[in-house]
């Protein structure tokens, strides 16, 4: 192998192939999110900083990530970058019972139509449903939504009826 | 009874003095004045700066200078275009929990209150979300129980949108029912028929006409999903009726669905011709059906769609059609005026499903209203593939009103300040 690296000729070939492989994870982040002002409280971030996205996770957050390693670049130049918002107070256990007032009624929305358009990638729905109709819940709610729904159980069995 | 009981004479001074209490709540008929906005009612020829005076839920002023002192409350809406509420003349609103069903009484439909007022809309049609077999679930369940004025299409399909297998069904296109629902039971809410989803030939959209010409109201045919493609010619010309509606107007599905703009980016020369004889071209944007690449070069060679909708349901919502005011914002950003279009979202929809009382400020109209903003700047708008056209003006609906009252206020301006003295403190 020593001797493989000798001749000019293999010297070339291999750097042929490393290049190669650096193309190929050139363009490993899926999703890049450049130029904006991230602040992530938890990670006491708050400057500006870019934010790869690879298989649905956050891959890297730092200055200058070269967009050139990602398969495509969203420039939010002048925009804030927050990790998705969590709303712990929703009530998202719509249905169609007509007397009903926050369980399986119409009081309460489907919440994909009200999440994203705020930022919303979390909402908790606060006491909709009680040990008795959760499964419904998850069945109706939770299992059909794009949001990631979580819940606060009511102690009432019934939940908000 | 004696003539002189001192219930009598109570009763008659009470009388005396509301008379005499008359003129100082004259003075005071108005209940609510939206005063220094820009009017633009296409359907009465207004587009001027004037103030719109409501009590007891109608439209009863529209003028120059109506004085604030007329009236129990005044909104100050200088800078603001003041229009018709707007119509959605195409949404689905018969949401549900049926979970086996696409649309009707399913999770793909939305509630209507959620997504109309806060962009102008005080009247939407939902477009043949039900059929004859389950309107009135729909009309318990979601119209009557909306405050958002909800009209629908009925669809030729007994059991409207349940699933795309169900519109198949030949045997379940009854046209006499169909005819039925709406002449002897609800001719108020009902306002024509639907077509959709077909994956024959003309059979569904000849029994949505015969049924159209029992009850004596339009069609609205999306008219997708054929392979390979039925032509949209002989549809205009050979199947549809003056009035009758064709919808996804600028979509582009070339191997399934006819387009309106060819391949070379023309306007195909017969469209000019059925829009001519009175077919009613819809936007429909919805979840697949409107692209830039027919939108622009359309309006560009003077093809202009005759009503602007939205086709809202969860898979448009939060896609490049996201609500009414945004639709009416992208055809303001690739040549419409503003009077176009707001003539496309309030008196057009209103004339064509015979609707003549809506859509307009007419005194004596219910006051259903919507006062806009339009925001000078860079704004961008996308596609059903999101592909983006950058704009340079958006509209935001500020205030709504239905039926005289506001059901929608973005910013505040109809509200007090919170610690003035005029503030409501209960």
């Amino acid at each position: 192998m020593q001797n493989y690296f000798k001749t000019a000729k293999n010297r070339v070939l291999v750097l042929f192939f490393v290049l190669l492989t650096l193309n190929v994870s050139a363009q490993e982040i899926d999703l890049l999110i450049k130029g904006g002002h991230v602040i992530d409280a938890k990670n006491k971030i708050n400057t500006k900083m870019d934010a790869a996205v690879k298989d649905g996770k956050i891959f890297r957050v730092a200055a200058d990530i070269p967009a050139s390693s990602a398969k495509k670049t969203v420039n939010v130049n002048g925009l804030y970058v927050t990790p998705g918002l969590i709303d712990i107070h929703g009530h998202v256990f719509h249905g169609t019972e007509p007397d009903n007032y926050l369980s399986n009624s119409q009081d309460a929305l489907p919440p994909d139509g009200f999440t994203f358009r705020a930022g919303v990638t979390t909402v908790a729905d606060a006491g909709g449903a009680g040990w008795e109709n959760i499964d419904l819940f998850r069945k109706n709610v939770v299992d059909k939504s794009k949001t990631r729904v979580l819940a606060f159980m009511n102690i009432v069995g019934g939940g908000m009826r | 009874m004696k003539k002189n009981s001192p219930i009598l004479n109570l009763f008659g001074t009470l009388i005396l003095f509301l008379v005499f209490s008359c003129p100082a709540s004259y003075a005071q008929q108005i209940d609510l004045l939206l005063k220094g906005g820009q009017v633009i009612d296409p359907k009465n020829k207004i587009n001027a700066k004037m103030d719109v005076a409501i009590a007891d839920g109608k439209i009863v002023q529209v003028a120059a200078n109506i004085p604030a002192n007329s009236a129990k409350k005044t909104v100050d809406v200088s800078g603001l275009y003041v229009t018709p509420g707007i119509i959605d003349m195409h949404v689905h609103v018969f949401q549900g929990n049926d979970l086996g069903s696409y649309i009707a009484d399913g999770q793909t439909a939305v509630p209507a209150d959620a997504f109309t007022f806060r962009a102008g809309v005080t009247t939407v049609v939902d477009a043949g979300s039900s059929g004859w077999r389950n309107f009135r679930k729909f009309k318990q369940q979601n119209i009557d129980r909306s405050r958002t004025r909800i009209l629908a299409l009925l669809n030729i399909a007994g059991t409207g949108m349940y699933g795309r297998f169900e519109e198949q069904d030949k045997a379940d296109f009854n046209p006499e029912m169909t005819a039925y629902m709406i002449t002897k039971m609800f001719p108020k809410i009902i306002v024509g028929i639907k077509s959709a989803h077909y994956w024959g030939d003309f059979t569904q959209v000849d029994r949505a006409v015969e049924a159209g010409k029992l009850a004596n109201v339009p069609v609205m045919v999306d008219f997708g999903e054929h392979q390979p493609t039925n032509s949209i010619k002989s549809l205009f010309l050979e199947h549809l009726r003056p009035g009758d509606i064709f919808t996804h107007t600028f979509a582009y599905g070339p191997k399934d669905r006819e387009t309106v703009v060819d391949d070379n980016g023309i306007v195909k020369p017969f469209i000019f011709d059925a829009q001519k004889k009175g077919i009613i071209f819809d936007v429909g944007h919805g979840g697949g059906a409107f692209f830039w690449r027919q939108a622009v070069p359309a309006i560009k060679q003077g093809f202009k769609p005759n009503v602007i909708s939205t086709d809202l349901h969860s898979d448009s919502m939060n896609g490049g059609m996201k609500d009414m005011a945004n639709v009416m914002s992208k055809f303001l950003n690739i040549g419409l005026t503003l009077e176009e279009v707001i003539e496309k979202s309030t008196a057009s929809p209103a004339r064509v499903i015979n609707r003549p009382e809506l859509g307009n400020l007419s005194v004596g109209a219910e006051a259903d209203v919507a006062v806009f903003s339009l925001k000078k700047g860079e704004f961008g708008f996308t596609d059903v593939r999101r592909n983006t056209l950058k704009g340079t003006q958006k509209l935001y609906a500020e205030l709504t009103i239905r039926a005289g009252e506001i059901v929608w206020d973005l910013n505040g301006l109809s509200g007090p300040i919170w610690d003035s003295p005029q503030a409501i403190s209960r």
